[in-house]
């Protein structure tokens, strides 16, 4: 087996959850936006007239107006001096990239979880759950943000400083919006957006194995169940964040002893230290790291080839059904070499003492009879 | 009280001994191996308190219908894989299947450093041999606990097995592919096996033809197609043989030979002990064995047994055990040989079988 490390983390608490008031845009394919799109992107330019004639049948002058109003606050069409609405560059790119076009959904206030305080693990959610905002329902829980003040810049809330910013540039977002995931827009005449925001008992479970990717594994809302609906959307998805050698300071600083190869050396007589704790049946270390509760498996290393022994045996045996003693020798040098040592000496012998210090600490007494059998029936 | 109830109750009281014994002795213990004919009752194994579990059973493939239907758990239903596999060796021991497995043993110390505790007991993981509370009644059982030069032959022996062939793993269910060659046959010098060397035959046929005045005889199963029983029989008519024997039809035939030559003979309803001994008044000698007095039990199986000198202070434990019952049962009458005119019916032939009421289970 490899000592490759798994991280299990838990936030818990109370997490803000951030409401933005304004027009909602949606991309879509083969819309009438994208259609109204590409006749100016033929055209050159297009009229009121024009857009009534060729995609309205002449009938409808009024809806031909409004449609080219609402691409213009869309940004993708712009009010020429010569009276023509012509492309604009992101009108232009977004024809040319994405064969689609924004569409107005509906004005309101949506909720988003902005991720604010899932520092310093990872920075933000990797899709904003976004949903309509029943303004009735616990209208006493909601208070009021400045939105010039947030998109100034405030360390409370750098997440959405940045959402703030990126908006007031007119770019999109990725959102979990329904069911799907979906580019949405809000309106650049909504901005800033009003924001509005309320706390939400939370608790969030994510995971990683070291190398800076995390999957959410769930997250629950105990209060709000519409929440609860909208939040569906972000279990199994990955988010950046820290990779394992973040923890390394704090491994240290619990008096871990760094060791070639990322491994660390717990201190042996000392499983507890009051930012780390060794959970010695589990064979893990736990710390806390801001609004988390972090569990790191793995990444332990040793000098001594008994302690090495010992883990594999408490810790390190599998159930893998009866074997030969060629097979568990391997699968005990395997498991001291991920642990920082040659695994010379790693013999019959060896293993026997281990077993009589030691027991394998999860498997049942047909798992473990049937892992001991070449030591009792093959020597 | 009558004969029967008073046998039941012997069986249930050494029923409640025996479980309370074979806890006592190997709970706390590690590392431990059981081996028997079949399972039923998986209860004692799960209150046994041992780091590793091993069970020794016989594989269902070679369990002909008349070996099982002489089990004496035959009515209660016999685990086989598909249970076992959902039962204990899901979570409490790792079960082999041998074909013919026939040994009756329980050992603890299986790790070379540690002190290995033998017992030989005849009763199978069942209910009547361990459940004092069994509905179906109890079988006489014999709880032998073995020297330490003895247990550390079973320890051998059960290794030896342990590398036989064919034998299959409940879970995984496969056949095991070990490294290694397979290990040789241990001189034992206690312990008597039927497979592979036969040498419990040997000494059978050594003890019978060593006895001087007598030879008891305890067994669930006798079959006349074979040669300890023609030695028995020849000495039945010179010497005094005591059988007593388990109430079972298919021992009519043989038993009837025995009686003809001479034997005295005992019904005793689940006897299941299989226990010999020579000149029990005068110098005892004896033999402790899981063979029944039949070609399976002598010539085929995976048997075990255990020969005791006469200064064996376990003998008078053999000595006790037998004739406690003795002493509850009357002996058969001789065989009247009818002359061929004389049968009328099937009805005139004396009945063998005269204890009542009967045990449900047997």
């Amino acid at each position: 087996m490899s000592n490759s490390i798994q991280i299990s983390a838990t936030w818990s608490g109370m997490m803000d959850v951030v409401a933005l008031a304004g027009h909602l845009s949606l991309y879509r394919a083969d819309s009438h936006a994208l259609a109204l799109l590409q006749l100016a992107d033929i055209l050159g330019g297009v009229t009121e007239a024009d857009v009534d004639r060729v995609l309205l049948a002449g009938q409808r002058r009024q809806i031909a107006r409004r449609m080219l109003e609402q691409s213009v606050r869309d940004r993708a069409l712009v009010l020429k001096e010569n009276g023509r609405y012509d492309l604009s560059d992101w009108g232009r790119a977004s024809l040319k990239e994405d064969k689609a076009a924004w569409v107005e959904h509906s004005e309101g206030a949506w909720m988003m979880l902005v991720g604010d305080q899932l520092g310093p693990l990872f920075a933000n959610l990797p899709v904003l759950p976004v949903a309509a905002l029943d303004e009735k329902a616990d209208a006493d829980e909601w208070g009021s943000l400045q939105s010039e003040v947030i998109m100034a810049g405030d360390h409370h809330y750098p997440g959405l400083t940045t959402l703030l910013q990126s908006l007031a540039m007119g770019s999109s977002f990725d959102g979990w919006f329904g069911q799907r995931r979906e580019k949405l827009l809000i309106n650049p005449l909504s901005n800033p957006p009003k924001i509005r925001r309320r706390e939400a008992k939370a608790q969030l479970h994510a995971s990683s194995t070291g190398a800076g990717i995390w999957k959410i594994e769930k997250i629950v809302f105990s209060q709000m169940k519409s929440l609860d609906k909208m939040s569906h959307g972000l279990i199994n998805q990955t988010a950046k964040g820290v990779t394992a050698d973040f923890f390394s300071s704090y491994l240290a600083k619990a008096g871990y002893t760094p060791l070639a190869g990322g491994l660390f050396l717990p201190s042996l007589n000392k499983l507890a230290s009051a930012s780390v704790q060794m959970d010695a049946r589990e064979f893990n270390h736990r710390l806390s790291v801001g609004g988390w509760d972090v569990t790191l498996v793995g990444r332990i290393g040793t000098t001594d080839l008994g302690q090495a022994l010992d883990w594999f045996v408490m810790h390190g045996l599998k159930d893998s059904g009866v074997q030969s003693m060629a097979s568990l020798l391997k699968q005990a040098a395997d498991y001291v070499r991920s642990v920082g040592l040659e695994p010379a000496g790693v013999d019959q012998a060896a293993l026997r003492n281990a077993f009589s210090r030691v027991r394998p600490v999860r498997l049942n007494r047909a798992a473990l009879s049937r892992a001991l059998y070449p030591l009792y029936f093959e020597a | 009280m009558s004969q029967n109830s008073a046998l039941s109750i012997l069986a249930r009281d050494d029923a409640a001994r025996h479980r309370a014994e074979l806890l006592a002795t190997f709970s706390g213990r590690p590392n431990c191996v059981v081996g028997a004919f079949c399972l039923a009752d998986e209860s004692l194994l799960r209150e046994l308190v041992t780091d590793t579990l091993y069970l020794n059973l016989a594989s269902n493939n070679h369990q002909t219908k008349d070996r099982i239907a002489s089990s004496p758990d035959h009515r209660a239903k016999l685990k086989g894989p598909a249970q076992l596999k959902d039962g204990l060796a899901g979570d409490a021991a790792m079960v082999r299947a041998f074909p013919n497995h026939h040994a009756k043993y329980w050992l603890a110390g299986l790790g070379e450093l540690e002190t290995p505790l033998g017992v030989l007991f005849s009763g199978d993981l069942t209910s009547s041999a361990l459940d004092p509370e069994s509905s179906a009644g109890n079988s006489h059982e014999l709880l032998l606990v073995l020297s330490a030069s003895e247990a550390m032959e079973l320890r051998l022996f059960v290794r030896w097995l342990m590398a036989c062939r064919p034998a299959t793993e409940v879970l995984p269910k496969r056949e095991l592919l070990l490294s290694g060659s397979l290990p040789r046959l241990p001189n034992f010098k206690s312990l008597l096996l039927t497979q592979p060397n036969k040498s419990l035959k040997r000494e059978v046929l050594a003890l019978i033809a060593e006895s001087r005045s007598s030879l008891d005889v305890t067994t669930w199963a006798l079959a006349g197609d074979h040669e300890v029983f023609a030695q028995l029989k020849a000495a039945a008519k010179h010497k005094q043989v005591r059988l007593l024997i388990h109430d079972e039809s298919g021992n009519r035939r043989a038993l009837d030979e025995l009686r003809e030559a001479g034997a005295q003979v005992r019904i005793c309803p689940g006897m299941h002990a299989k226990v010999w001994i020579a000149d029990r008044e005068d110098c005892p000698q004896a033999i402790v064995s899981s063979a029944n007095l039949m070609s399976d039990g002598l010539e085929v199986g995976y048997e075990l047994g255990i020969r005791l000198g006469s200064t064996d202070p376990r003998i008078a434990e053999l000595k006790a055990f037998i004739m406690a019952r003795e002493s509850l049962i009357t002996p058969l009458g001789p065989l009247l040989k009818p002359s061929p005119r004389s049968v009328q019916s099937l009805r005139d032939i004396p009945r063998l079988v005269h204890v009542a009421p009967r045990l449900r289970l047997f």
